[in-house]
């Protein structure tokens, strides 16, 4: 297999010779300065007879088809897929499928989860570490080691410096870099130019002209708060700064007390300033997009994104905007060169599907992407930098040159450490605690400990896997405890209801039937039952005490998942508390706008067919459209909500209502207040239903006998309408609390999938444990409670509802 | 359902008979049903408006709408390529199939498989016959995440993940605790001579069944039938969950459509398509809603009331 790896060109004998020379001139053209063209022939010729060697010694090939999805992200699928033709051109036993997907990840975790592995992937956010522990992945290094595709370097050597170090993991390595892009300072060169700004060198200078940006009356930066790795990248370039390789390397290894380094509280002190002080109103909620589009639109001078932004906007760039680009400012004490850029690539995964001829076609496939000629067509046709060197720098249009050129300048470049190689505990306290250090609720000293402390877990987990730390014992025992009464109350309950019942007797009985009838009626519906619901329920308890990442053995991890859960996760305690909100708030709200509205349609009122049918359309729109429509609504900047109360406050004058403009709605801070309009929205018409055919069923006398005792239309709703219609309110609160346990896709959609430690419900929580942490058994755990839950709260309910039935 | 209050408050308002009106009426009456009117058309509007302004808002240029959330699209620069983008990025015929497909086929199931169960189970007896009624009577409280991990495992093994079949058959089997449930107690009120005259003409049990006691019960289907259509038209976590993964979509469903072009959508700011699709997705819903609309309302009532 490995000397597959170093075949310069694969190993198929279908190819006729001519067609091979053909080729290689063309790339030999396309891609080669004339100087060292001739050397090069010579070694190309080497390689080619090498790899003629190779084809004799080689057994007949079947014809293959590669399997390679790709995000869809900014640069589009136009390059990859006329790369996969013209390879196949090359080799005509290789067919390629090479598609675009906006949501990879997804899909890429549910298909590796089912065994079902593409040959290569570009995915943006998977668990690469553990697929490449277990295997799944293909390890490059023996293949870089070889030739690269013109056959005349170490394939290795063909990529800028440190491109393919992101993804090295126990010295193998998994990522193979393509796309390449630099974080970058855009500013609008007009409005500079107009004002006589200047660019920043230090960031003395950047705060003082974001002083005189402000003074003009312009936010000097847009921002994204959703994205954190954003706003994150001020603190990373002035860390980087100050501190240097050395320091950079210590944060991410989680060195002991690395975060408490003055240096990191410097850097984060900077990130603090700009958002507190110099950011455009409504970041908060503000998707990196939304942030982009404000700063293309005028609305601030600068903005913070990847090179790609100038692809990513395009068509929506307004005609004669002039995008600058800089480096990020840097202090001149630091110890970093000033050159230094951050900057990483797109990686390709290659998966290790266990077909030897797939897995060498796909190698064969990304050598030729890597290719110098195909790395000048890729610049040449979505005008971004590219990880392989060597490309002329007029292949960049001139918009682009000036990344280009900041690229090939720099000295010295780092990249922010892959976000699946962090380890969960800090992973999530530098979205959480981050956002609250751009949100200004604590200081840098403050966020520097909250790193360490996160570190500093992780460091412990390391050490000792079964280690449970005991962060919650309060809440942890009240919920076991308040779960035990409930199961105990609900068992004496059962035996109570099951005596009655006998007593009662039953007479209504047709007959007995045998048990092959019995079988042909309900045999059908119970053994669906049983195998779609029953059995991967119970599965479910059985599998809460493992421990599993879908890939490997399952094994035995007895009560952790729980203790983890309950005892020590932040988390789960911020889901649960959320799912508290959404099973109270709203219902507080729906319940009695629905009940008020039901009351008014029933006792008569001009349009009542009308208004009841208008009032529960948004219940059938469904949760997905009916989120999405709201989610447009609130966007912050050119959103209905915002738009319509800046202008109703125009209209009264009211300078409160104005404020609204870029008020940040979906921030993780305003999320869960946000939801309860459009839980109103939604709910009310179906909760309005269910009141009214319930008051359909009171007698009208009673209601005449009170007007006639002169009760007013108010008392007669109290003493009458609402008592006797107490046991439908009981099953909507039912309905409302399962609802609310149960929350899923809003929160899914709102967040962009990417709930934090602070908008997620235990539903998000169970799916980002199984599908982005890959903790199967955790999973499974999170949803017993969530099981738990929802039981014991119907049964109180339900409770509530047959008391009132007995009482009446 | 509201035509006897409706004309009690008919009659009121001619002054006509009820002795009662002529009792209480009080002068601010007439000032309070206005305002009470009020109330209502600003809800109604509140309700209404968020649509109209994505129905809207869907022929204008991204810039437009940033730059005016509320302006109407000038005449002079609609962008109806925003539909054309959105039914391709959403693969709404494909989807809109899958959905019907799906829905149809699980509702279907539901109702049949519910009504026989729920018959046996509820008019005779059997020494499993009070355990088994239970048993689904339990599903009623098992949240749909429960089961959804072991269940993604299990259909894989049955070769069933990213198939529309195995959407139905989830669907079916999560749908027939309501169905079993509902049912009984429409089962249970039928009239046993019935069942013994259909047995005396020389009925076998289950074309007793068939012919004489499931058309007395359509009620019930209908109802079983209206509230599991609109819970699985519009379901999404199983169907992220079970039928998103692969890389065709063959069997995923509208509601995930949408949600993959809102994904898409952020990734490259298009407001223009993502209106586009809601729109695209209101519509046929809003067709049924017309043309059903009491049926509807109906079914939900009687559901929840039984359920």
């Amino acid at each position: 297999m490995r000397e597959g790896y170093i075949r310069p060109k694969g190993s198929s004998n279908a190819i006729p010779l001519r067609e091979i020379a053909r080729a290689n001139d063309g790339l030999q053209r396309a891609g080669f300065a004339g100087g060292l063209e001739a050397m090069q022939r010579g070694r190309v010729r080497i390689a080619v007879g090498a790899w003629l060697a190779l084809v004799v010694a080689s057994l007949p090939l079947r014809a293959v088809e590669l399997d390679i999805p790709v995000a869809l992200g900014g640069f589009g699928l136009g390059f990859y897929e006329e790369t996969a033709r013209a390879f196949e051109e090359l080799r005509p036993d290789v067919t390629i499928r090479l598609y675009g997907d906006p949501r990879i990840t997804d899909r890429l975790r549910i298909r590796i989860i089912d065994g079902d592995l593409p040959d290569a992937a570009m995915p943006l956010n998977l668990l690469i570490p553990t697929l490449a522990r277990a295997g799944r992945l293909v390890d490059l290094r023996p293949a870089l080691d070889g030739l690269n595709w013109e056959g005349d370097a170490r394939w290795g050597d063909t990529f800028l410096p440190g491109a393919l170090n992101s993804w090295v993991i126990d010295d193998g390595v998994y990522g193979l870099p393509f796309g390449y892009a630099a974080w970058t300072l855009f500013f609008n060169r007009a409005m500079f130019r107009e004002n006589g700004w200047e660019e920043p060198r230090t960031w003395d200078e950047f705060f003082a002209l974001c002083e005189r940006i402000r003074a003009a009356g312009i936010a000097p930066v847009s921002l994204t708060g959703i994205y954190g790795n954003y706003p994150d990248a001020f603190l990373r370039s002035a860390f980087y700064s100050l501190a240097g390789s050395d320091g950079w390397r210590a944060i991410n290894e989680l060195e002991p007390g690395a975060r408490l380094d003055p240096r990191y509280e410097r850097a984060a002190a900077v990130l603090r300033r700009i958002t507190q002080e110099f950011t455009l109103r409504g970041w908060e909620g503000a998707t990196h997009t939304a942030a982009q589009l404000a700063f293309l639109q005028g609305q601030s001078a600068m903005t913070v994104s990847g090179s790609w932004m100038i692809n990513e906007m395009a068509g929506r760039i307004p005609e004669g905007f002039e995008i600058g680009s800089m480096n990020f400012p840097v202090f001149p004490e630091g110890v970093a060169d000033p050159t230094t850029i951050q900057a990483g690539a797109d990686n390709f995964f290659l998966f290790a599907t266990g077909d030897p001829e797939r897995e060498r076609a796909t190698v064969d496939f990304f050598r030729f992407m890597t290719s110098r000629a195909r790395a000048e067509a890729f610049v040449r046709r979505v005008d971004a930098p590219v990880a392989v060197r060597g490309v002329p720098i007029d292949a960049f249009s001139p918009a682009m040159r000036s990344t280009a050129e900041m690229i090939a300048n720099s000295r010295d470049s780092f990249n922010m450490p892959q976000q699946m190689l962090q380890p969960p505990v800090i992973r999530q306290a530098l979205v959480d605690s981050r956002l609250r250090l751009m949100t200004g609720r604590i200081d840098a000293a403050t966020f520097a400990r909250e790193i360490e402390a996160a570190a500093g877990i992780d460091r412990a987990r390391a050490a000792q896997p079964d280690f449970v730390e005991s962060r919650h014992p309060w809440a942890a025992w009240s919920l076991l405890a308040l779960l035990a009464g409930a199961v105990a109350w609900s068992i004496r309950n059962l035996l109570r209801s099951r005596g009655k019942a006998a007593r009662t007797g039953d007479d209504s009985h047709f007959g007995t039937l045998r048990h092959r009838a019995a079988a042909g009626f309900v045999g059908p519906a119970l053994v669906l039952y049983a195998v779609l619901v029953l059995a991967p329920g119970m599965a479910a308890f059985a599998w809460a005490f493992s421990r599993w990442d879908g890939l490997s053995e399952r094994t035995w991890a007895g009560g952790f998942n729980f203790r983890w859960l309950l005892f020590e996760s932040d988390v789960f305690w911020a889901a649960l508390r959320n799912n508290l909100f959404l099973m109270v708030v709203p219902a507080a709200v729906v319940l009695p706008v629905a009940l008020g509205f039901a009351y008014l349609l029933h006792r008569g009122i001009w349009g009542a067919r009308v208004f009841r049918a208008v009032f529960l359309f948004p219940n059938l729109l469904g949760g997905i459209a009916a989120t999405m429509l709201w989610m447009s609504a609130y966007e912050p900047n050119g959103g209905l909500v915002n738009a319509g109360l800046v202008a109703l406050g125009d209209l009264v004058g009211s300078d409160w209502l104005r404020s609204f403009a870029g008020h940040p709605w979906l921030s993780a801070d305003n999320l869960y207040l946000s939801l309860v309009p459009i839980y109103l929205w939604m709910a009310c018409g179906f909760n309005l239903i269910l009141y009214l055919a319930a008051m359909e069923g009171i007698d009208p006398q009673l209601y005449e006998a009170a007007q006639l005792d002169g009760a007013s239309r108010l008392r007669q709703f109290f003493s009458i309408t609402l008592p006797l219609i107490r046991e439908i309110i009981a099953v909507s609160v039912v309905f409302l609390v399962i609802g609310g346990l149960s929350a899923f896709e809003m929160i899914w959609l709102l967040t962009s999938q990417n709930p934090t430690t602070a908008t997620h419900t235990l539903g998000t929580l169970m799916v980002t444990t199984m599908f982005n942490e890959f903790q199967v058994g955790r999973a499974t755990a999170v949803a017993v409670v969530l099981f738990a839950l929802v039981f014991a709260g119907s049964a109180l309910a339900f409770r509530l509802v047959r008391k009132e039935a007995v009482e009446q | 359902m509201n035509r006897d209050s409706l004309n009690a408050e008919a009659k009121e308002a001619r002054g006509g008979l009820g002795v009662s009106s002529v009792l209480n009426r009080r002068p601010n009456s007439r000032l309070g049903s206005g305002l009470i009117l009020a109330v209502l058309l600003g809800y109604a509007a509140w309700v209404v408006f968020p649509m109209v302004w994505v129905a809207y808002s869907s022929f204008k240029a991204d810039a437009a709408v940033y730059l005016d959330a509320f302006a109407l699209p000038g005449l002079d620069e609609l962008h109806p390529e925003n539909y054309s983008r959105a039914w391709r990025e959403a693969r709404f015929g494909d989807y809109f199939l899958n959905s019907v497909l799906v829905t149809s086929c699980s509702v279907f199931l539901i109702v049949s498989l519910g009504a026989l169960a729920a018959y046996a189970l509820t008019r005779f007896r059997h020494p499993a016959g009070k355990a088994t009624f239970w048993l689904f009577l339990a599903g009623l409280m098992l949240p749909m995440q429960l089961s959804i991990v072991p269940l993604f495992f299990e259909l894989r093994a049955l070769g069933l993940l990213n198939s529309r079949l195995g959407l139905i058959l989830v669907y079916a089997a999560n749908g027939l605790p309501f169905a079993v449930f509902v049912l009984s107690g429409f089962f249970r009120a039928l009239p046993r001579t019935l069942h013994e005259a259909a047995i005396i003409d020389g009925c076998g049990e289950f074309r007793a069944f068939w012919s004489v006691m499931l058309p007395l019960a359509k009620p019930g289907l209908v109802t079983v039938a209206i509230f599991q259509f609109i819970g699985v038209w519009k379901e999404y976590f199983f169907a992220f969950m079970l039928a998103g993964g692969d890389a065709d979509g063959t069997a995923r469903t509208l509601p995930l459509g949408l949600a993959n072009l809102s994904i898409t959508a952020q990734y490259r700011t298009d407001y223009g398509m993502l209106f586009a699709g809601i729109v695209l997705v209101t519509i046929p819903i809003l067709a049924i809603y017309l043309l059903l609309q009491r049926h509807i309302e109906k079914g939900i009532a009687a559901g929840a009331l039984k359920g």
